[in-house]
């Protein structure tokens, strides 16, 4: 079976297999009959629309439950446009998709801010406006009468420039689109605003904590599938010559959902094979129309618990979210440096000027009545490494995320190297150079080892998601260089050999690695670490105390929570203990030991030598 | 004035009944963080039946509940075969698509094979005709009758959850289900037990619809799930009052836009409240504002 | 009595209890210490059957219960009092206990044992009616305590039950526990970071350092080899 897949896998991304197969589709047209163009061009429709819910809900993880809103502004847009003004659909279509990305954006701003179930409610109230916007507003739409005369090829309506388009040119136009829709949305995947969109569904958190901002991406990933679905619903209108609301309810929605998760929800090969696959049955199989609502709802129910890859996971590999050819060019350069310098460590991550510092004053924080951190105060030296340790609920992680910027303190300050930085969120901190890791990795599962330690790039590159799309020579150079880097974080964390592996096949230890790549790829000055060693094996442990020797030499500052005495002494320089949210001690492991107010917060009173 | 009165007093009650639909999703919310996306096919399933039974000559009342039992079936058989599954292997959207699936289906078999097209539904509670006098209006006894229902039925649901230990164990569950599960609470039975009642409600809510309505067909109950979420988001998702409180007002806002402004806008304005809500104050009117400390 | 054979607890790859041999007998108090991350709250969870047991077995009165659910073990005896002060906040203290009474074994009737409560714990009879999630610290611990013994359990296990009080408060908890230990014959297990309070009321001990335990035997022989001192080093 995987033989097959790497097969069709090499055959569905060959450039020249597919240049072959667009051409000879391309020059085929005339020798089909026109019932099959008719399908064909319906397919491409699909294809196109079935992208849209790629974006937002495949790759971002974003549930839309009224997408159809979105086909119907295309779908209305164009044609409203093309019979009031008479332009041309050249011009129209990407109007009216650009006024579905509008509103697609504005759409983000409540629709980001809520989850889940009330995302869905959203979405669908949202579809639900659109259709009686449509069937009510007559003297634009033409409510439930509908919208006729539409130019439209197979009507024979369809005069661009004088030159009237048959049903041929029509579908060639269309396959032209989607041909380069698909190569777009490629590259954008393959670059880091595809692979942002990942993150934000499998972890927020983890997102900002590498100067991912949330907000930003989400809006780009309703932009984007607005663009998409207007575009498509562009050319269905111009297709069918005729519009009605119903052909914009709930149904529609539905479909595309049907079609997107039997293809698999972030694999376009597998959406086009579904996408054609649900077009022609309805057609080929009368029984398939009676039965198609059982039918969508048998998929619908059944699909994600029992079929969760779809036929993308069935035929193909997995996608791969980096550029192989990209990848090729940066091992390359990797193995040029690497015969030239002895040093394994990466020397792009040495601290250039001075080391950074962090000062926190008098911080506290209240959690409604209780007290997490009391007027904590503390100075973590630069270029050291630093435990915070201390009982349970003692305040360690509460400062860590102060720290951070997840949340601000009720009272008090943080400085950065002498700046305030206590109202700054934990993307800006980010962008500072504060780096953390979590307890538990939160990474995306289905990526690579390399795939999730190269989002720790994505704020130290600059280009657009335009750029991305169009695979400008700017991205290549940028996406390349942090492949470089990547391979010396991989080198340096000793995983290189399962660097291509997903990481959810992978052990414990591994996706510890691969989140420590990730924030040390964000190029920190400070790196906060929650409990690193948790887990590990007596082996892991003491590789990691070497990476931290290591990153300690290369003058970025490290801060750690641990619990585990052992794995701390002989490696950190000095050990902060908290206790209900105050500072008890500081000074080195040696002395914590014997520090009787240390030892009475982890053990009690000091009757325990008379109990 | 009367026009205006009539309105309010026509929103109220048809809200009551989006207040019934809001109770029942809250309880599979309360119990499992999760509601039924095709809570409108329940709702459809339990009319159809009554209209089918009653259209057979059996009686009225033992249509009706005839038509809740198998609505109380399918609850549980979707909380088995399509929100269990779900929770664990699909993550946080796939209890939705798997719900909304379920209800696609029992529509796509009810309208197979009995057909898509509308079936006249008894007339259970007073006839068209019946109306009463308050205060100078007539008003049909309908209306007034299922807003007696509907209201009967949730102050009754809210006196079980306070007053008994099922319902005392149902509350607990909601708030810290291993707690639950570890002081021996029966916790499946809990869960499933409020898809069953979740589903009661939504047929109840059906049947009260469609005799308004006077007719029912497959397509039937999917708006009024809608408005039920409106209400339940309105008021503060899990509050029973808040339930209540939700659909009276989103009734009565929508009849007066509807008779104001345009009968189509109905329930367009109640979307637009719902995404509005969600926007600014997602926890509803007397929800409460979910805490974390990270 | 329980009895717990090499028992071996995972998260995954985490190995969060490796090879743990000990147990509670009736009327007397077994103290699990040890630093935060030690186990000591995985080890409680895997006997009430929160936690999946990767290998080895436990077992109730001789009767061996390391496959059944949490649920059957909960209705065979075993209450645990969950480390973090867990309780319905949105109920009320009596809505509290009552639960606790109507699921636990019942072989009290509710309005003796209830009154059992308020008499032991007279704050609670103030506080009845009031949302548990309201009640200070102290109190909640008192409930907490009170649901678990209200149920007639068999079996006891109370983790880290003086986290976050005041000394005071603390005191009174133990005296509580070490008095229900020997009129109720119930065997107790609890787990504290503090050892000092935990040692003065236990008859056995064991202490965990990463999953693995480093002492296990009578609170005597841990004073008799001189190792009550050498605690720090145990946690630290």
């Amino acid at each position: 079976m995987n033989a097959l897949r790497i097969f069709l896998t090499k055959l569905a991304t060959h450039p020249l297999a597919l240049l072959l197969l667009f051409v000879v589709v391309f020059f085929g047209a005339p020798y089909l009959r026109g019932a099959t163009l008719q399908i064909l061009s319906f397919a491409l429709v699909s294809i196109l629309f079935t992208q849209s819910i790629n974006i937002l809900t495949g790759m971002a993880g974003q549930i839309s439950l009224g997408h159809a809103a979105f086909f119907g502004i295309g779908a209305y847009g164009s044609a409203i446009i093309a019979k009031t003004f008479g332009l041309n659909l050249f011009l129209t279509i990407p109007v009216a998709a650009v006024v579905s990305s509008l509103i697609a954006y504005l759409l983000s701003y409540p629709a980001g801010r809520v989850k889940e179930v009330y995302l869905a409610m959203m979405t669908l109230g949202f579809g639900q406006i659109f259709l009686e916007v449509a069937r009510e507003w007559t003297d634009l739409t033409g409510g439930v009468m509908g919208l006729s005369g539409v130019p439209s090829a197979g009507l024979g309506t369809l005069i661009i420039l004088g030159h009237k388009f048959s049903t041929i040119d029509y579908f060639r136009v269309l396959l032209l689109i989607t041909a380069c829709s698909m190569i777009f949305i490629r590259n954008f995947s393959q670059s880091r605003l595809g692979r942002s969109l990942f993150v934000m569904h499998y972890s927020e958190l983890a997102a900002g904590s590498v100067g991912i901002a949330r907000r930003q991406t989400k809006q780009l990933a309703y932009a984007l599938s607005g663009l998409l679905a207007g575009i498509s619903g562009g050319f269905y209108a111009h297709l069918v010559g005729y519009l009605g609301p119903e052909s914009f309810a709930i149904s529609r929605s539905i479909e595309v959902l049907v079609v997107a998760i039997v293809g698999g929800l972030w694999s376009s090969a597998g959406q086009v094979i579904s996408a054609i696959f649900f077009t022609f049955l309805p057609e080929q199989l009368q029984l398939f129309a009676e039965y198609q609502f059982i039918a969508y709802g048998l998929i619908l129910t059944f699909t994600l618990i029992l079929f969760k890859q779809g036929i993308g996971g069935l035929l193909f590999l997995p996608p791969r979210f980096i550029r192989q050819t990209w990848l090729t060019s940066a091992q390359r350069q990797s193995q040029a440096v690497a015969t030239n310098s002895k040093t394994s460590e990466p020397l792009f991550l040495k601290i250039q000027a001075a080391s950074a510092d962090i000062k926190v004053q008098a911080i506290t924080m209240r959690f409604g009545g209780l007290v997490a951190l009391n007027s904590v105060s503390l100075d973590i030296q630069a270029g050291h490494i630093t435990a915070l340790v201390g009982p349970n609920g003692s305040g360690k992680s509460t400062l860590v995320n102060i720290i951070a910027g997840v949340f601000p303190p009720s009272a008090g300050q943080v400085f950065l190297q002498g700046a305030d930085v206590t109202a700054q969120a934990d993307v800006e901190m980010a962008k500072k150079g504060v780096v953390r890791t979590f307890q538990d990795p939160r990474l995306v599962p289905h990526f690579t080892v390399r795939e999730n330690i190269l989002l720790g790039a994505h704020a130290k590159m600059h280009y657009t998601w335009l750029e991305a799309g169009l695979s400008m020579p700017r991205v290549h150079q940028q996406e390349a260089q942090a492949l470089e880097q990547c391979n010396e974080i991989l080198q340096l964390l000793d995983i290189e050999a399962v660097a291509d592996q997903a990481v959810e096949s992978l052990p414990y230890g591994y996706r510890r690695m691969t989140e420590l790549g990730r924030a040390l790829l964000a190029r920190p000055k400070i790196i906060l670490l929650d409990e690193p060693a948790a887990g590990l094996s007596d082996v892991e442990m003491s590789r990691l105390a070497e990476i931290l020797v290591k990153l300690k030499h290369l003058g970025i500052t490290v801060l750690l929570i641990e619990h585990h005495m052992d794995f701390l002494t002989g490696l950190v320089d000095e050990v902060v203990v908290l206790d209900s949210g105050s500072i008890i001690f500081k000074g080195d492991m040696l002395g914590m030991r014997q520090d009787p107010a240390v030892i009475a917060a982890y053990l009690g009173d000091d009757e325990v030598q008379h109990a | 004035m009367d026009f205006f009165l009539s309105l309010v007093i026509a929103g109220a009650c048809v809200g009551s009944v989006y207040a019934l639909v809001a109770v029942g999703l809250n309880l599979t919310f309360w119990t499992t963080k999760t509601l039924n996306f095709g809570q409108g096919a329940v709702m459809m399933l339990c009319a159809i039946s009554t209209a089918l039974l009653t259209a057979q000559g059996i009686s009225n009342g033992v249509g009706i509940i005839a038509g809740i039992a198998i609505v109380a079936l399918v609850g549980v058989i979707v909380e088995r075969i399509a929100v269990r599954p779900a929770l664990k292997t699909a993550g946080s959207m796939g209890w939705v698509i798997a719900t909304l699936g379920f209800g696609i289906l029992l529509q796509g078999i009810t309208s197979k094979f009995f057909g898509s097209q509308a079936i006249p539904f008894p007339e259970v509670l007073f006839t068209v005709q019946d109306v009463i006098d308050i205060g100078g209006q007539n008003i049909s006894l309908q209306y007034v009758s299922i807003f007696v229902v509907s209201i009967l039925i949730i102050v009754v649901l809210e006196g079980l959850t306070r007053y008994t230990v099922l319902g005392t164990a149902i509350r607990g569950t909601a708030q810290d289900m291993e707690l639950a599960i570890v002081q021996g609470l029966p916790v499946n039975l809990i869960v499933s037990g409020s898809f069953v009642l979740s589903s009661i409600m939504a047929g109840i809510a059906g049947i009260l619809t469609a005799q308004i309505s006077g007719t029912v067909d497959p397509a039937f109950g999917f708006e009024l799930v809608l408005m039920g979420f409106v209400a339940a988001v309105l008021g503060g998702m899990g509050s029973s009052a808040g339930a209540l409180v939700g659909g009276i007002i989103v009734g009565i806002i929508g009849k007066l836009v509807g008779g104001y402004i345009s009968t189509a806008a109905e329930h367009g304005i109640a979307f637009a409240l719902l995404i509005m809500m969600l926007a600014l104050r997602p926890e509803g009117f007397f929800g409460r504002a979910e805490v974390s400390k990270a | 009595m329980l009895e717990i054979t090499d028992l071996s607890v995972n998260y995954g790859a985490i190995k969060a209890v490796k090879n743990f041999s000990g147990g509670a007998k009736d009327g007397l108090i077994t103290a699990i210490l040890g630093a935060n991350g030690a186990g000591k709250s995985s080890l409680l969870r895997a006997i009430s059957g929160l936690n999946v047991i990767t290998s080895g077995s436990i077992k109730l009165d001789g009767t061996d219960i390391t496959r059944l659910g949490a649920h059957e073990r909960s209705r065979l005896g075993i209450a645990h009092a969950m480390e973090g002060r867990r309780l319905f906040r949105h109920l009320t203290v009596e809505e509290n206990l009552r639960l606790a009474w109507r699921f636990g074994t019942r072989q009290v009737l509710l309005k003796p044992a209830l009154d059992d409560v308020y008499a032991r714990f007279p704050i609670l009879a103030e506080k009845a009616k009031i949302h548990a999630g309201l009640l200070s610290g102290g109190q909640q611990q008192m409930m907490i305590l009170s649901c678990a013994t209200i149920r007639s359990p068999r079996v006891l296990l109370l983790d880290e039950p003086s986290l976050g009080l005041a000394p005071l408060i603390t005191t009174q908890i133990y005296q509580f526990i070490s008095d229900f230990a020997k009129h109720s014959n119930v065997a107790i297990m609890l787990s504290e970071q503090m050892a000092a309070i935990a040692l003065k009321v236990s008859t056995d001990v064991c202490v965990l350092r990463q999953g693995t335990s480093v002492f296990s035997g009578s609170k005597q022989s841990l004073i008799e080899q001189g190792r009550a001192g050498d605690l720090s080093s145990m946690y630290l």
